[in-house]
């Protein structure tokens, strides 16, 4: 790490001993993913979308 | 309108908050309309679900819940500064727990690639903190519409592994990776 980054790094973390606030609530805890994505892990998972896609077509 | 990033980590927005752990953290961003906004960047507490090892890192502005919105569209005044800051909360985390690996989540195909190019723009400056890596762990659904009742899924496109991202890397955009992955360079 060059010298001046390593000066910002540390005062980010000598800001965060001084006022840091203790965190955090699990409840904001990372989404991932979006729904222009689908997690899929497996073909079975992949089959199991596909037969839902065809039911609501056929409903 | 092209956004042109310059990396820059001794050129970030000041710091409003940031957590003990080092976890979170939020600024304000200018936007082009002359206002601010906050925004907060957040590294998950718990390890990605696919990936061990990897710890989410999300930014964007925050809903009334708290929670990010990953998919706001902002028109920032100086993305080079927004992204500096947002990538140095993520060197300062890293410097601190040297074994954990960033994952940045593209969101959507077009936000990958726009990621992906600062990534290769910029490669030369992260080069010295970081290595990265592009990964593919979604199963991409390549069509929509009234094709999409046939099997829409691409399982030619999946990479089950993390690929480092060099200099010359080059993929195509419709094949981008969905998550980068960062941490920090050992010499």
């Amino acid at each position: 790490m060059t010298p001046d980054v390593e000066q910002k790094v540390k005062e980010l973390i000598e800001k965060a001993k001084r006022d840091g606030i203790k965190n955090v609530n699990p409840s904001t805890a990372v989404r991932n993913g979006s729904s222009l994505h689908m997690i899929i892990k497996t073909k079975q998972q992949a089959e199991a979308f596909m037969r839902s896609l065809r039911a609501a077509q056929n409903s | 309108m092209a956004i042109v990033v310059k990396l820059d980590f001794t050129n970030p927005y000041n710091i409003d908050s940031i957590t003990d752990d080092l976890r979170v953290s939020t600024f304000r961003t200018e936007l082009q309309n002359g206002s601010f906004m906050p925004l907060k960047v957040e590294i998950s507490s718990e390890p990605h679900e696919l990936v061990p090892t990897v710890f989410n890192l999300a930014f964007g502005p925050v809903n009334d819940k708290g929670e990010i919105d990953d998919k706001a569209e902002i028109r920032h005044k100086d993305y080079s500064k927004v992204f500096s800051s947002i990538l140095l909360a993520g060197l300062t985390y890293l410097s601190h727990n040297d074994h954990h690996f960033l994952g940045i989540d593209g969101s959507n195909n077009a936000r990958a690639y726009l990621y992906y190019r600062f990534l290769q723009k910029n490669f030369d400056y992260l080069n010295k903190f970081f290595d990265v890596y592009g990964l593919k762990y979604y199963v991409r659904i390549s069509r929509f519409g009234k094709h999409q009742y046939d099997n829409p899924f691409d399982f030619n496109d999946i990479l089950p592994g993390t690929e480092r991202i060099g200099k010359d890397t080059r993929i195509m955009s419709n094949l981008m990776y969905n998550y980068f992955i960062f941490n920090l360079k050992h010499s």
